[in-house]
């Protein structure tokens, strides 16, 4: 569990994060989420970067008023299905680590499988719904990302309670599909970080490495996924605090910056704060298991594991 | 207990029985399907491919004519195909005027994924072989203004569409209308292997892809568009119209055989070059595609460019001096 840490005494290190964040005073209109007409905006340039942020803006505004928007508040009531809900992604992050799967992939998976709970209703005492919607999750993400996919008792290898066939899988993604509008193209993060790091660096010999940044972003960004607070923070919202987050961490610059003038700044601030807030985004090692832990001792194991899962999944046939 | 947990199993097992409530029948190749499930009356099959089957429909409702692409479910070890799922994702995010509106999807015994799209009259391809291709300067030049913004829209959103040839393009005749259509090999920027050789009809290949770049961009869909104007123009597949043994010879038949100096990095990338293929000296594209204006055929040169860093964008293109002329009016009221 996550636990606010601005109750402890001031320290060096979050001394350092007070300082920090008066960097962000971002000089720009502080509207939120304001959209131009790409055509009747005289003032923008007409660089492609331009046009890609402004589509990506609005596609991103399209998506999120139908989507997770309430979330966060329906899943309050529930305290149990927060737990079983961290427990989910806990799972889904451990595998997408097993494969070696993209950033990507882990954000869609945590983005379908929160869509679907805002329109399915659960019961508390029974925990394979949950594992299945995982699995199917993770698989659809998989298929939209990867161009390698594991076969679906694949994907179940790493400690799953329950072995779902593939046919009931099967099922289940047409159902989250249906349930999703077959909306599984989502607009994340990950679609704004290399543009705002362009618009964020003056040069890029002024970073050491910059892909050592797109990592430890897209690290802070998968992190989010964890905490449920984040889920009233806007994709863009969140790429550009978890982008600041890294590199005020990295850089003291309190030059004064905008990424975009569409983008709230108050909310950028917002979510900023609750990045400083969280312990597990403050966390400095990766949060990725190491490989070696997870992997099966011996094929025999796995055939033994998936034999006493099978056991288990037959209690469950649909 | 157990009555919740039968509540949300009959929960889930309703939830797919509306799913695949469609009654549709077909076993047969050649057999009407029955569509009454998603209110269609089926008129006709269009089109046998690989993937499935494409119907010409009646929307019982509307009365409209649609188009319904049937794709079959195989290999259930792998749950539902990738390029299904990627396919209607896209489709779904894409608003644009000159793309071709996915309108609903529906489901038959588990075991089809029906997509129901607007229907359109024809394609370029059937536009091109059958009623001459367009002779009319101007339809050549409204139909590459309508495929390059669709295209410019797509890469803005970081998608590519990696098929573009005449086929895929749609054309609602009356309206002089362009639809871009088929996506199913579309998808973000990406080294996407599983797809490589699926990718695209090879007349229409970027030389990047021929020489098994595993490295590549939104300029493979402007090599495409480029190939699609070529063909508008002389009436045939550009790479047809030269004696070649393969597309690649075609190409640097036609604009030269690259080297280091007309493409960095090409040594690298094939350093058998010049063991399969001769040093060619540029035919020139104005050989082969008479009858362009000089401007059109500056643009056709910038897109057919063999170095896809040089490569003209979509969005650039746009605003060419070859389009100085185009009425934006007409074309934003269609």
């Amino acid at each position: 569990m996550s636990f606010d840490s601005s109750n402890h005494p001031i320290s060096p290190d979050l001394y350092c994060s007070e300082v920090t964040s008066e960097v962000i005073h971002l000089d720009s209109d502080d509207e939120a989420l304001k959209f131009n007409v790409l055509w009747g905006d005289s003032d923008h340039d007409d660089s492609d970067d331009e046009s890609i942020l402004l589509n990506l803006l609005e596609s991103e505004h399209n998506q999120v008023q139908e989507q997770t928007k309430f979330l966060g508040q329906q899943l309050r009531k529930k305290t149990w299905l927060i737990n079983a809900r961290e427990e989910a992604i806990n799972w889904i992050l451990k595998v997408h680590a097993y494969y070696s799967f993209k950033p990507e992939t882990a954000y869609l998976s945590v983005d379908y499988f929160n869509r679907f709970l805002l329109s399915h209703t659960f019961t508390q005492d029974k925990a394979w719904p949950l594992q299945l919607l995982s699995v199917t999750c993770l698989s659809l993400a998989a298929k939209m990302e990867e161009s390698k996919v594991p076969l679906l008792l694949d994907l179940q290898v790493i400690e799953s309670r329950f072995l779902f066939k593939p046919k009931t899988v099967q099922r289940m993604e047409l159902l989250v599909m249906a349930s999703l509008k077959w909306r599984l193209r989502t607009i994340t993060p990950f679609d704004f970080v290399h543009l705002f790091i362009s618009k964020l660096l003056c040069s890029a010999s002024t970073w050491g490495d910059l892909s050592y940044i797109v990592s430890l972003v897209s690290d802070v960004i998968i992190r989010t996924c964890l905490v449920m607070d984040f889920l009233e923070f806007s994709p863009s919202t969140i790429a550009a605090a978890a982008l600041l987050w890294v590199t005020n961490q990295c850089v003291d610059d309190k030059k004064s910056y905008c990424l975009h003038k569409n983008i709230s700044i108050e909310m950028v601030k917002k979510c900023y704060k609750l990045m400083k807030q969280k312990l597990i985004i403050r966390r400095s090692e990766l949060y990725w298991p190491k490989i070696s832990q997870l992997l099966p001792r011996s094929p025999t194991c796995v055939l033994d594991h998936a034999a006493a899962m099978q056991e288990s999944s037959d209690a469950h046939k649909l | 207990m157990w009555n919740e947990e039968s509540d949300w199993i009959g929960s889930f097992d309703s939830q797919l029985a509306r799913l695949a409530e469609c009654r549709m029948c077909s076993r047969d190749r050649g057999e009407r399907p029955d569509a009454t499930g998603m209110d269609l009356e089926v008129l006709e099959v269009a089109e046998e491919g690989s993937y499935g089957r494409v119907f010409r429909c009646l929307d019982i409702h509307t009365g409209a004519l649609v188009t319904m692409k049937q794709i079959t479910m195989v290999r259930l070890s792998q749950g539902v195909p990738a390029p299904i799922i990627r396919e209607v994702s896209l489709l779904k995010e894409l608003h644009h005027a000159n793309i071709v509106k996915l309108l609903r999807v529906g489901l038959t015994e588990n075991r089809y994924v029906n997509l129901v799209f607007e229907h359109l009259d024809y394609d370029l391809h059937h536009f091109i072989v059958n009623r001459g291709y367009p002779k009319d300067a101007l339809t050549v030049k409204s139909f590459m203004y309508q495929i390059l913004s669709a295209v410019a829209y797509c890469h803005s959103l970081k998608v590519l569409h990696r098929d573009l040839k005449p086929s895929n393009v749609l054309i609602d005749h009356s309206k002089r209308l362009i639809k871009l259509a088929d996506f199913r090999l579309a998808g973000e920027f990406a080294d996407d292997l599983l797809y490589t050789e699926k990718l695209g009809t090879s007349w229409y290949r970027a030389p990047e892809i021929l020489c098994d770049s595993r490295q590549y961009s939104t300029q493979i869909d402007l090599w495409s568009v480029g190939c699609i104007f070529a063909e508008m123009v002389i009436g045939q597949p550009l790479v047809q119209a030269i004696n070649c043994r393969d597309e690649l010879e075609g190409i640097f038949k036609l604009l030269g055989t690259p080297t280091e100096e007309t493409w960095p990095g090409i040594t690298k990338l094939m350093p058998n070059l010049h063991i399969y293929y001769p040093k060619f000296d540029a035919l020139g594209l104005e050989t082969f595609v008479t009858d362009l204006e000089p401007s059109g055929l500056n643009l056709l040169s910038m897109m057919l460019c063999l170095d896809p860093s040089r490569r003209i964008s979509a969005e650039a293109a746009l605003k060419h001096a070859y389009f100085i002329d185009v009425n934006y009016v007409s074309l934003l009221l269609l």
